[in-house]
């Protein structure tokens, strides 16, 4: 079967398993006819499997100036003033620039490179004259034999071959003197630091191309067809940018306030409350006579309440019994014990339909309906109140209602309920203090800490059944209620900037509130 | 509700002593006032007539005065500042009102001085007598006199507004009462309170020099034109009078220049006049008990009647019995006697004696008009004792949770049709007819619930089906990224004259350049198929949304032979009435029949 190798590692692989020895990097650009970043992606990747061994030798290259060029057929300026003094035996010091002058070479590098070299020393003129330039034992010898290690290297880098420096230790110089030499000689040569690369296959590697060798594709995608064909064995895969950004997507998604709604429903499952539900057109008699609110009270005027032209009345309970009970505790109190409201009961306001301004509508009907202990229920659905739509205010909004019936009920359970259910809800700190509603005595308001905001924040109201509320009914007993805004809730929570906005059904904050803080 | 700012250096000039804004503010929260904030505010003073108002940091200077009607249109004289706490009136507790109320309270409930304040009626030598023809139109009226230190501006002020308020609160604007103060000094013997013509005159507050007749000042004077329906269909007008003729007031309108309360004014008489003599006998203890929470002694004045003479005002404590174990088994904490009793007075309430079965027999204060029942002592034991001193705890009482069907059908549906990717929505029930059933080519009449005293002319009518609620999302969202998949779980009402129905549907909706009835086809499907239900489809030919559809490319959703909803894709001239500009399909499904088919 053999391995399969990427195209350019296979290449590379057959380039090296053709020689013996290292080969070097350049000659592997040539065998294989890639360029060197593929080649050298090859080998890395080779060498990472083990098949492969890099070794790097660093070499120092010579290249030439013009003015190198140019001594390498001239000689260089103190080679030229050696000649000059080979002739005259001696110059005057003053005289070195003119004659350098006339024969074209620089004198003040020929004057310190001469004595750098030894080849010449300055002698002082006895009879007070100029200082004379006269010729060393090392000049003479430096004319007969041979030329000094810089001038070699200056003219073998000039003959058009690029010359590392390391390759005259074969001519028995002493390379780092001469580095030293040439890096105070810039006006001639400039060295260059070569790192070279060579490679060879390692022992796993020869192996290997025993083996086999043969060349895989590389592709873009996992392909159904690549994995049931085993193909996928073959094949190399294009790596990707794992970086970069992918399309952007949207989960389908619960409302802001569906969900505060969802989690409540399940705060009071979870107390053992039960779920009623009634609708949100209303007769008066429910929505306040039932509560022992007074017909001329304020909330019932037209002002705040919405009322109904079709249809303009609803029918009264079946029970008529029940229907004057609930007069007689409004005009005198009837059997409860109660002063009453003092005023003759209408039971055509009784029957006016109106949008339900809370909840406690249906919490009444449902403790009507079965008023014996023990009993928990709650809902939850649409409340009106005759205000337009602003950013403070809304005409309809959601709320959270719940009687508890029961022996035990006290002040000290409702406030341990309402506290239970806020910290369901993630709110730790409630705020439990009196105020006074016409259907609770008892009565209490809920304030939640809102710490983003660093205030108490009002939440609805609750309390006891006043006895002129739960007696005509049939009930004996203590029955807590509450009514509690959902709408702030979810504000607060999601980071709605307003109440409107949790129903400007703007898709876009729809769609990116995060719904799972 | 109105509210009131009250000066917390007022507050504890009346308290007799120092306490902290923030310590006044905390009693008065814990005493079950709606408290609005505690706040430092500019005084302004009436160039004309001396009252001063207040202004939040964030309000402007007055230019027309609240009492007198002056305008200032450089605006009224700076007196400096104040810190106030601002409280929002409840009807409930009208003996809350004013500073001299809520000291009062306060006192008790920080323990400086509990009990029964006390309100000693001395017998006057005033009388009123009723003439016969008043009694058809305001029978009822209910009389005192009262000696004070001189009135300064401030007392003027604060007398005001307490009537204002209280006119509000318990008169129900002046209708079941309204509140009369004169400078007795300007009243000279004999008092009637009679009914006269609408050709009689006289001179009305804030008219000085200007005689009016009574049919004048309800059509020309700014209290007759805001208070004249309470007069409305009578030919003789109540009217308040002295032995010489001169007029008091034509109650509930207004009262006359001649007799109005000055700067100074120290002997005064009060009337309050309505329908209901326990109203009217209320509010006449509410203002008196303020007034003279301080100082000022009470003159009772004898009120002749055709066939009945009574005296006004009894100021006399009412008595209830309180049960001792009711009131710990109500609060649900252990309370002795003796920390009742003294919650009880802290609350100046006085317990006088016991009853027979061992009940406390409680003297309450005249002002207390809200103490109605038994349990309204109860509160009042447990707001001593303190709401925030109350520990949280459960019923004991084990119950059952218990989800409704509706509720499941419509978490479950969510489920489904999150899972496929759609985004809730959530409209208001509320809507007009251009949007429900012009733009949607549905007929004026679909037996839609309609609002008898609408607010705007955007929420007149209640909506019958989800449909325009979807449609008005879309064109909200128009430049939004397409497909634009949405829903809506949410309640629709069915009306006749007298009776309603309300229905929980569920809608679903796309908008989208590939959005066309296979879609919305399979994911309608999809919802049922989760819910174990397989669905009939035919044609929708003969269906009251019918319009809505594009002829052909809708259908009717089938249940076992009843119909569950609709499907398919919106008419153009639909999408084209809401400025659309891409293919829309929806689905409405009745969730009442989906629960029917479930079960």
């Amino acid at each position: 079967m053999g391995t399969a190798l990427s195209p350019h590692e296979y290449a590379v692989m057959n380039a090296l398993a053709g020689e013996d020895l290292e080969t070097a990097f350049d000659d592997l650009l040539q065998a294989t006819g890639l360029d060197q970043s593929l080649v050298s992606a090859a080998l890395t990747a080779l060498a990472g499997n083990g098949w492969a061994a890099v070794t790097e030798e660093t070499l120092t290259e010579v290249v030439p100036t013009e003015a190198g060029k140019q001594a390498a057929v001239t000689g260089t300026p103190e080679r030229q003033l050696l000649l000059v003094l080979d002739l005259d035996q001696e110059i005057f010091m003053p005289d070195v620039h003119k004659v350098a002058a006339e024969k074209g070479f620089d004198g003040s590098a020929a004057v310190q490179w001469i004595f750098r070299k030894k080849w010449a020393k300055k002698v002082k003129d006895e009879n007070g004259g100029a200082d004379k330039l006269v010729l060393t034992p090392e000049g003479q010898n430096a004319l007969v034999k041979s030329h000094s290690p810089d001038e070699v290297a200056i003219a073998r880098a000039s003959r058009g071959e690029i010359l590392h420096l390391e390759e005259l230790v074969e001519d028995g110089i002493d390379v780092p003197a001469l580095v030293k030499v040439l890096r105070s000689r810039k006006d001639l040569v400039k060295l260059r630091n070569r790192v070279r690369r060579r490679a060879s296959l390692t022992e796993m590697g020869r192996e290997i191309v025993v083996g086999g060798i043969t060349v895989a594709e590389e592709v873009t995608a996992l392909t159904p067809e690549l994995l049931a064909s085993g193909r996928w064995r073959k094949v190399t895969f294009k790596k990707f940018d794992v970086t970069l950004d992918t399309e952007r997507l949207v989960p389908g998604r619960a409302h802001p306030l569906a969900r505060i709604v969802q989690e409540t429903r399940e705060a009071f499952y979870s107390m053992g409350f039960g779920e009623v539900r009634s609708d949100f057109i209303e007769s008066g008699f429910w929505d306040f006579d039932a509560l022992f609110q007074p017909q001329d009270h304020p909330a019932r005027e037209m002002q705040d309440t919405f009322y109904l032209e079709r249809p303009g009345r609803l029918p009264l309970p079946e029970d008529e019994g029940l229907v004057d009970r609930v007069r007689r505790t409004h005009e005198d109190g009837g059997d409860t014990g109660s002063t009453g409201w003092g005023y003759r009961w209408s039971i055509d306001k009784a029957r006016q339909a109106i949008l339900r301004t809370h909840c406690t509508a249906t919490s009444i009907r449902a403790l009507a309906e079965d008023p014996n202990p023990p009993r928990k229920v709650f809902t939850i659905g649409k409340v009106f109140r005759r205000e337009t739509v602003s950013y403070k205010h809304l005409p309809e909004f959601m709320q959270i209602d719940g009687i508890i019936i029961d022996e035990g009920a006290t002040l000290a359970t409702l406030k341990g309920t309402l506290t239970e259910y806020y910290k369901k809800l993630g709110f730790d700190r409630i705020k439990f203090k009196p105020s006074f509603f016409p259907y609770t005595e008892p009565s209490a308001e809920i304030y939640v800490w809102m710490e983003s905001r660093g205030q108490w924040v009002e939440m609805g109201g609750s309390g006891i059944f006043r006895p002129e509320v739960t007696e005509p009914l049939g009930c004996k007993v203590p029955v807590l209620a509450w009514g509690l805004g959902l709408e702030r809730l979810a504000m607060f929570r999601f980071g709605a900037s307003h109440l409107k906005e949790l129903y400007d059904g703007d898709l876009g904050w729809l769609r990116e509130v995060p719904l799972c803080r | 509700m109105p509210v009131v700012a009250i000066s917390t250096a007022r507050l504890r000039s009346l308290l007799g002593t120092e306490i902290e804004g923030k310590a006044l503010a905390e009693a008065i929260d814990f005493l079950g006032c709606d408290l609005e904030e505690l706040v430092e505010v500019h005084l302004f003073e009436c160039p004309a007539c001396g009252t001063i108002v207040y202004r939040l940091p964030r309000e402007a200077a007055p230019k027309t005065c609240e009492v007198c009607g002056h305008e200032e249109a450089g605006g009224f004289i700076d007196q400096g500042t104040d810190e106030v706490v601002r409280l929002d009136l409840l009807p409930a507790r009208p003996d809350l009102f004013d500073s001299a109320g809520l000291a009062r309270a306060l006192v008790g409930y920080l323990g400086i001085r509990t009990g029964l304040p006390p309100y000693p009626v001395e017998d006057g030598e005033l009388s009123v007598t009723v003439d016969p023809s008043v009694l058809a139109v305001r029978p009822e009226i209910a009389c005192a006199e009262l000696t004070v230190p001189p009135l300064d501006q401030a007392g003027l002020a604060e007398a005001f507004h307490l009537q204002e308020h209280l006119h509000w609160a318990v008169g129900r604007g002046r209708k079941k009462a309204s509140i009369g103060a004169y400078d007795l000094e300007a009243i000279e013997g004999e008092i009637t309170y009679t009914a006269l013509a609408p050709d009689h005159e006289f001179v009305p507050l804030g008219m000085p020099g200007r005689m009016m007749s009574l049919a004048d000042i309800l059509t020309k004077h700014p209290k007759g034109r805001v208070f004249k329906d309470l007069l409305a269909g009578y030919d003789a007008y109540p009217v308040l009078q002295d032995a010489r003729g001169q007029v008091l007031s034509m109650p509930p309108i207004i009262n006359s220049e001649e007799t109005r309360l000055r700067p100074g004014t120290s002997h005064i008489f009060l009337d309050v006049t309505g329908h209901d003599r326990r109203v009217v006998d209320d509010t006449l203890a509410l203002v008196l008990t303020s007034i003279c929470h301080v100082t000022g002694s009470i003159k009772s004045v004898k009120i002749h009647r055709p066939g009945e003479t009574r005296v006004t005002p009894d100021l006399t404590p009412f008595t209830r019995t309180l049960s001792p174990e009711r009131t710990t088994k109500l609060i649900g904490v252990d309370l002795t006697e003796e920390e009742m009793t003294s919650c009880l007075s802290r609350m100046r309430l006085d317990v006088t004696g016991r009853a027979a079965n061992g009940d406390f027999e409680v003297a309450i204060p005249r002002y207390r008009v809200d103490v109605k029942h038994e349990v309204d002592l109860i509160e009042d034991v447990a707001i001593a004792y303190g709401y925030h001193n109350l520990p949280s705890l459960l019923v004991p009482t084990m119950t059952v949770g218990q989800e409704l069907p509706q509720t499941a059908i419509g978490r479950k549906a969510r489920r489904t049709l999150v899972g496929l990717g759609f985004v809730e929505v959530m409209s208001f029930v509320l809507t007009n007819r251009e949007e429900h059933l012009t733009r949607m080519r549905l007929p004026e009449d679909v037996r839609q619930a309609k609002l008898l005293n609408p607010i705007s002319v955007h929420q007149e009518i209640v909506r019958t089906n989800l449909l325009s609620g979807l449609m008005s999302i879309f064109a909200l969202n128009k430049t939004r990224e397409m497909p634009q998949p949405i829903f809506e779980v949410g309640e629709v009402v069915r009306a006749t004259e007298d009776d309603s129905t309300q229905h929980l549907r569920l809608a679903i909706g796309e908008m989208g350049p590939r959005s066309d009835y296979a879609r919305i086809r399979s994911v309608t499907d999809s919802v049922f198929r989760e819910l174990g239900l397989t669905i009939d489809v035919s044609p929708l030919t003969d269906h009251e949304l019918a319009p809505v559809f594009l002829p052909g490319r809708a259908a009717v959703i089938g249940l076992n032979g009843e119909t569950a909803g609709v499907m398919g894709e919106v008419a153009p001239e639909v999408i084209t009435a809401w400025s659309l500009d891409h293919p829309v399909v929806v689905a409405e499904l009745d969730a009442d029949v989906v629960l029917a088919n479930l079960i």
